[in-house]
């Protein structure tokens, strides 16, 4: 069985679930088959959480976490400079990784944008879920950016304060981004 | 409709559908999402539902027991540790006949404080006398809360519908919902049943020496022959969902060697486990008991006779031979075998799968035994 799989790595309160959760439905909305499920522990404002996503045509089966994915999403990257959270989100054989931050050319299979920078312009806060999402879709074609936009109002509609300089970040990001 | 739904709301959506005429509950993770959302829709007026937010687990199983007692349609939700401070009203339930259904999210029992996936709090309530029903994915969690209304008021018997914590409860998927229509249809008009506010019965009586044993024989009896009404009810909904339901799930039990036997959403990754193996010529095949309690242990036996069995346990019976699901499985098969995985919600996925199937097709192991213990914590 074959599925895209996503990792989002972030701290608790900037809105990693919340991104795992608009690419998961920009994916539904496109018909396809989904999962998403956050990792939870006791929940604290800035420890570092993380969040899947799986995408398929077909059924999706396993219910388990994502250990070696295709994609892995940072959306805080002090995480980086954590040498225990570098090291569990560098461990992967395969993926390609989208970091907000400054270019570090160590990081091996990675891009990076300063999505923070995207992310206050609009938002006034750090809030930069979004914005990756932008990006990540110049890197996998699996959603179209239609669904995706569609999904952030989706999600956002019961709040929004922060719906219209989400759909303007999100744009900059997919336009900007290369 | 397909909808994207995790396991939490799928419930609260079943239960608004069917409009239930009591909720009483109490919030615990990994099921507070149930109350929440069906909190939601009663102050919405989506519901006319009697929701009362006890102020402890003991006090809701104790309003759904007076509520039903009163031949209300009721509804609640717990897990962990909450289960646990039910557990002597859990007991009066099914003691008293009391139609209700209750949704757990499966989470271990302290101490040491825990949040994840283990079966320890529902196989508290496993002799209970509570028919006991086990998902592995959101859709069945969807479909079983339905099947679970009409089941319970049709035995008499109460019904707790597990999901494994955070992999169900929290995992949001695809499913395919009934429309509210097609639900009530389905679950039907509450029947009349015998009930304190009008009729002159007493609830609650003493049976001391003389007649205790005649009574729990007859209750006994009476959760061993409800797997007909379940399997009645399964069919009933089939019919028009195209979902088809049984006590247990298998793959390629037929003429499988080697038979690995789990529960809930850890099935998955045993079985595409499986289905890989048997492309290489391996005869190998699993199992998922649904229906735990009543056991389904005569088809069970007849199914698994003459085969080698590996049963995984999400729990532990501390100073029992095997683990809880492998005392229930010790007696079948060729060869017998134990493992005890996920304990407090430890990841079970498909690496994890491939390499303890791997290991049992590869060579000797022990009887009994703990998966997956990490060697850097050595005590």
């Amino acid at each position: 069985m074959s599925y895209t799989s996503f990792v989002f790595w972030g701290r608790g309160g900037e809105g990693v679930k919340t991104a795992a959760e608009i690419l998961a439905k920009a994916a539904f909305l496109q018909g396809l088959e989904v999962q998403a499920f956050p990792e939870y522990g006791p929940e604290r404002s800035g420890a570092p959480v993380r969040a899947f996503v799986k995408i398929s045509k077909e059924k999706i089966k396993d219910q388990a976490s994502i250990t070696q994915a295709d994609y892995v999403v940072v959306l805080d990257g002090s995480l980086l400079s954590q040498l225990d959270t570098k090291n569990l989100i560098l461990n992967q054989k395969k993926a390609k990784l989208l970091i907000n931050g400054k270019i570090n050319p160590e990081i091996k299979n990675s891009v990076f944008i300063d999505a923070s920078g995207i992310a206050n312009k609009y938002l006034k806060k750090d809030l930069p879920g979004v914005v990756m999402l932008g990006a990540l879709l110049k890197m996998t074609t699996c959603v179209k950016f239609a669904n995706l936009e569609k999904a952030v109002k989706e999600t956002l509609s019961k709040k929004p304060e922060l719906l219209d300089g989400n759909l303007k970040a999100l744009n900059e990001a997919y336009t900007q981004f290369k | 409709m397909r909808a994207l739904i995790n396991g939490n709301y799928a419930v609260s959506y079943a239960m608004m559908q069917i409009n239930p005429d009591v909720c009483a509950s109490y919030p615990i993770t990994p099921q507070t999402q149930i109350i929440e959302t069906f909190s939601k829709y009663v102050a919405d007026g989506k519901v006319t539902t009697e929701n009362i937010l006890a102020e402890s687990e003991h006090s809701a199983m104790s309003a759904c027991i007076g509520a039903s007692a009163a031949g209300a349609r009721v509804f609640t939700a717990t897990a962990s540790q909450g289960l646990a401070y039910m557990i002597e009203v859990i007991y009066i339930a099914a003691g008293l006949r009391l139609p209700m259904t209750m949704v757990v999210g499966n989470r271990g029992i302290g101490a040491p404080l825990l949040l994840h996936c283990d079966y320890s709090d529902s196989f508290l309530a496993r002799d209970s006398g509570w028919i006991q029903i086990y998902c592995k994915d959101v859709q069945e969690v969807y479909d079983t809360t339905l099947m679970a209304v009409k089941i319970t008021e049709e035995t008499k018997i109460p019904v707790m519908v597990m999901m494994d914590g955070f992999y169900t409860t929290h995992g949001e998927q695809v499913i395919d919902t009934l429309s509210t229509k097609q639900a009530v249809n389905f679950v039907g008009k509450k029947p009349k049943w015998p009930n304190m506010l009008d009729s002159k019965i007493t609830f609650g009586n003493v049976s001391l020496t003389d007649s205790n044993i005649e009574v729990r024989e007859r209750q006994w009896r009476d959760l061993a022959n409800s797997s007909k009404s379940i399997l009645g009810i399964q069919k009933g909904f089939e019919k028009f969902s195209k979902r088809n339901y049984g006590l247990y799930e298998s793959y390629g039990l037929k003429d499988a060697n080697t038979v690995f036997v789990t529960m809930g959403s850890s099935y998955q990754a045993i079985e595409l486990t499986c289905q890989e193996l048997r492309k290489k010529g391996k005869k190998v095949g699993c199992l998922r008991p649904r229906v735990y309690r009543p056991f389904p242990y005569n088809e069970l036996r007849a199914e698994l006779k003459g085969k080698k069995i590996i049963v995984l346990d999400r729990a532990i019976s501390h100073g029992a031979e095997f683990g809880p699901m492998g005392l229930e499985f010790q007696g079948m098969g060729r060869e017998f075998y134990n493992v005890v995985y996920g304990i407090g919600g430890r990841d079970f996925g498909l690496e994890e799968a491939k390499d303890l199937v791997g290991k049992f097709l590869k060579g000797k192991q022990k009887k009994f035994q703990f998966y997956g213990l990490r060697k850097d914590l050595k005590n």
